[in-house]
């Protein structure tokens, strides 16, 4: 057996590792622009002036841009799938917080390539940040769950407007994921648990309802 | 009232027609890997079949059975070049790597094993995509310049050093068949031979445990293979001396 056969692998595996570091080092700088970011979106939940807060969250979620900006620029030429696992979960969080702020500022979902230019705002190579379709539906299934805890939030300080909208826009939401043909995985499980969500809010609109509040 | 109603016409249609296209990206996703676990499973097959060809080495001539699993390992390449190959491209290669790596880390297998029966070696890396790749270029007329890179590199260093842990149970095999029909100096030269392969793996493997989950078990099946190599060469060489020595007086 030649030696020059395992020097060679060691070699490859040595870069490997030095590369992974690297990468993990950018990623926990994203990390931790996404969990600044989600703390600003918590304090959404009973502020009473929506707008106000929403050049600040563009502020953040360009901060959160600009580190997987400078994590792109570290990826191997076609080995972005070869690490993505280490940035996965902080970009579908990303993903998440993106599209709640656009749905404040439009009231509308956000397409992929809305979430592109807010997250990913360079253009694209062959190593750059993307958004899969599954994360996308991960994050859109996220927009869900805190749209209907924020609903229930909104009520206590007297906006009952939010509620009606956020209800009205999951349901439409919902009945877009009826399309899709899911395998029985994460995003299907994730799908399953919208429907509470999306039950909640409608039970928040007939408790308003009900009591006559809303005119 | 008849404004409101209007624009939320307009946007359940936007949600709608914008799943409608989801749904069609979705579909075509789930076909795609659906595909790959189709030909990863047919790719695994042929190749364990041509391991099991090479274990019956003891019943047949040894260069007729290695010819005939060079023969069906190319029939293996085709399939890896028509099944494989055509549904990648450079970029997606590891988006999809974890759908196929065990059908490249059989024919690694298989490939090693022939290569240390009829060649007394492990063939290297880039020997064993060298053949891939010419396998591809005798099949398609019009390469792709794109393509180049991959079909060049396309089993992986991981699946290259994972089929290698894996070849080490079936030269334990290989040598318990080789001491349970007394041939000597084949089975110390696979005790030998796996000793290396083993001390030269575990070095690379600190390197490698922080991306594969199942390589903590193959370490340690291999391990275990190469004690058992080891003490059916110790019985083999103790049942030696004992019925020998009082020849050799």
């Amino acid at each position: 057996m030649e030696s020059s056969l395992f020097s060679k692998l060691n070699e490859y595996l040595e870069k490997e590792s030095k590369c992974r570091e690297l990468l993990r080092e950018c990623r926990d700088f994203c990390d931790s622009a996404v969990r600044s970011a989600a703390v600003l979106v918590e304090s959404l939940h009973k502020e009473r002036d929506l707008s106000s807060k929403l050049q600040e969250l563009y502020e953040s979620l360009r901060e959160v841009a600009s580190e997987f900006v400078r994590l792109q620029s570290n990826v191997p030429l076609h080995e972005y799938y070869k690490y993505n696992d280490l940035w996965k979960s902080s970009l579908s969080q990303a993903v998440a917080t993106g599209c709640l702020v656009y749905y404040l500022d439009c009231n509308q979902l956000a397409d992929l390539s809305v979430l592109q230019r807010i997250l990913c705002p360079k253009e694209p190579t062959a190593s750059s940040v993307r958004i899969e379709l599954e994360d996308y539906l991960v994050g859109v299934c996220n927009l869900v769950s805190e749209l209907s805890r924020m609903s229930v939030n909104r009520v206590t300080i007297g906006d009952f407007e939010f509620a009606v909208n956020a209800a009205k826009f999951s349901s439409e939401v919902l009945a877009g994921f009826r399309l899709l043909n899911f395998r029985n995985d994460y995003l299907r499980r994730r799908f399953d648990g919208m429907k509470y969500d999306v039950k909640k809010l409608e039970e928040v609109v007939y408790d308003i309802s009900i009591r006559g509040l809303l005119n | 009232m008849p404004i409101e109603s209007e624009t939320s016409f307009l946007k359940q249609l936007s949600i709608q027609s914008l799943f409608e296209e989801l749904a069609d990206e979705f579909n075509q996703l789930i076909d795609k890997r659906e595909r790959l676990v189709k030909a990863s499973r047919d790719i695994t097959y042929q190749s364990k079949k041509v391991i099991y060809l090479l274990h019956r080495t003891s019943d047949e001539d040894l260069l007729a059975i290695c010819s005939k699993a060079q023969l069906q390992l190319e029939n293996v390449r085709q399939l890896i070049c028509r099944l494989l190959l055509r549904e990648l491209s450079p970029e997606d290669y590891f988006k999809f790597h974890p759908i196929f790596t065990i059908a490249l880390q059989e024919y690694t297998e298989a490939r090693l094993f022939l290569s240390y029966l009829s060649e007394s070696r492990a063939i290297t890396l880039d020997e064993i995509n060298a053949e891939i790749s010419q396998q591809y270029e005798s099949l398609s007329e019009n390469l792709q310049e794109d393509a180049f890179d991959l079909f060049i590199n396309l089993i992986s260093v991981q699946d290259y050093i994972l089929g290698m842990i894996d070849v080490s149970g079936e030269l334990m095999r290989y040598c318990i068949n080789c001491s349970s029909r007394n041939e000597w100096s084949k089975a110390f030269h696979v005790e030998s031979f796996l000793r290396q392969l083993s001390a030269e793996i575990k070095y690379l493997a600190s390197y490698m445990s922080r991306w594969n989950d199942s390589l903590d078990n193959k370490l340690e099946a291999m391990w275990t293979n190469l004690q058992k190599v080891e003490n059916a060469c110790y019985q083999l060489y103790i049942r030696h001396m004992e019925f020998h020595w009082k020849e050799d007086e």
